[in-house]
């Protein structure tokens, strides 16, 4: 099996070797999925781009009230980032639940993203912030929103020569909290059945949502908006009546992107589980955070 | 820009250089070339753990690694903790405790432990329990396992073990 690797040392470099190798090959991230697909002998790249010598794109920094993460950055990295438990738990959280310690070290952000299974847990939290990428190409860069990136399963819609570079969103506001489910048959080494994330805005000493930002992984080919929850949500007092009218309209919603798959009638009802409990999480993360602040 | 062949790489605390064909992962490098069998290819697809080595003194499926990215990296496998005649506190514990029947899950479980207790100090069960979660036993049912990890954690970890 006949395999050029290269091993850039910056994105320049990188970029430069995509466009002169041209489109059989493969840019190797964590390597968590890529490897294992070529084992399997499911992708067969004629070369691969090693991103991992690459410093420049494993950051996670709060500039200007976004926080901006390079695409290299490990789930360890993201799980054990104090900016992100603070004001993005729900994303940190997802970090810490993927897969197990060793694949937590060595899979990125951007491989997550790139790799675009329906059940990657770096998503939903992403999606829901609304999250931008910034997309490094040797003529330049552009900017999408993450939605854009995903065209179905396992398939993204870079264009060749394409590399991720930096994932970013707004910073919530200082008076929001946020939560991550994940539904899996074991409690380490799963695969997501449902990931929620539900990153919610209260006016300040009150229950009174200003904004609900709501991600699900793996209830369509790609991690989507829960965007009809997120508007009944907004502006209620999030009491038990509202939670229970939230969890229904989410399992509407998840109806219709789960489509004719076999898990659907389990699915349909279960996220209306993943909903009451990241709701249920928020409010009493919500709660604690207003007795710590009287 | 150039094609990468060659690895080098600090392993065991010593630094050496190979070819290697680019398409193999760390665990062929390691156990082909370099004839370090002490790491086991359980699954192949980093479900089990029991390819676990340190990269960089953190725990990888080394079955996921493509040995070339271990290039200007530490590497840490089984052979490397302790010695027949000085085994490393882990080993001895493991030992003591019943940790190893078949002994296919231990080399990951030591690596597991050891890169962990040498990041974290008086670390609870539960916190034990996470750090080993990417290792798979079908033999000990795991208690004697943790048993063994707190027993070290409780005399002040893994220093200079």
């Amino acid at each position: 099996m006949a395999l050029d690797y290269f091993q850039p040392k910056s994105i320049e470099e990188a970029v430069q070797v995509l466009a002169t190798e041209g489109e059989a090959g493969k840019i190797l991230a964590g390597g968590t999925d890529l490897v294992l697909h070529m084992q399997e002998g499911k992708v067969k790249p004629k070369y691969l781009v090693d991103l991992s010598k690459i410093e420049a794109l494993r950051y996670i920094e709060e500039k200007d009230g976004f926080i901006r993460i390079g695409s290299m950055t490990t789930f360890t990295d993201l799980a054990e980032a104090l900016i992100l438990r603070k004001r993005v738990s729900a994303l940190a959280e997802a970090a810490s639940l993927v897969g197990s310690p060793q694949i937590r070290n060595q899979g990125t952000v951007g491989g997550n993203i790139a790799n675009a299974s329906p059940a990657a847990d770096a998503v939903p939290p992403l999606v829901a912030l609304d999250a931008k990428l910034k997309i490094y190409h040797q003529q330049g860069e552009r900017d999408v929103s993450i939605s854009e990136v995903f065209g179905g399963v396992g398939k993204n819609l870079l264009h060749p020569g394409e590399i991720i570079g930096e994932i970013y969103f707004p910073i919530p506001d200082i008076h929001s909290v946020s939560s991550f489910y994940k539904l899996a048959r074991r409690k380490s080494l799963a695969i997501s059945r449902i990931s929620g994330a539900v990153f919610l805005q209260f006016k300040p000493n009150s229950y009174e949502v200003i904004k609900a930002q709501i991600g699900l992984g793996a209830i369509a080919p790609n991690p989507i908006k829960a965007g009809k929850t997120e508007e009944l949500l907004a502006g209620r007092i999030l009491d038990d009546g509202v939670i229970t009218e939230a969890v229904r309209k989410a399992s509407e919603e998840a109806a219709i992107s789960l489509g004719d798959r076999p898990s659907a009638v389990y699915k349909k009802d279960a996220v209306g589980g993943v909903i009451r409990g990241a709701l249920a999480h928020c409010r009493l993360a919500w709660q604690s955070k207003m007795g710590r602040e009287r | 820009m150039v094609k990468l062949e060659t690895l080098e790489m600090t392993l065991n605390g010593k630094q050496i250089s190979l070819q290697v064909a680019p398409h193999k992962r760390l665990i062929d490098v390691l156990r082909e070339d370099l004839g370090l069998k002490g790491t086991k290819e359980g699954c192949g697809e980093g479900e089990c753990g029991a390819c676990t080595v340190l990269l960089n003194g953190e725990p990888v499926n080394s079955c996921l690694v493509m040995a070339l990215q271990a290039n200007d990296c530490q590497v840490e496998t089984i052979e490397g903790v302790g010695t027949e005649d000085q085994p490393h506190p882990l080993q001895r514990a493991f030992i003591e405790k019943g940790a190893v029947q078949c002994g296919y899950c231990t080399p990951g479980m030591i690596l597991s432990a050891k890169a962990f207790l040498e990041k974290k100090s008086n670390p609870t069960r539960d916190e034990i329990k996470v750090a080993m979660s990417g290792n798979i036993c079908r033999c000990t049912g795991y208690k004697k396992i943790i048993d063994a990890v707190v027993s070290v954690a409780k005399k002040g970890g893994t220093a200079n073990g």
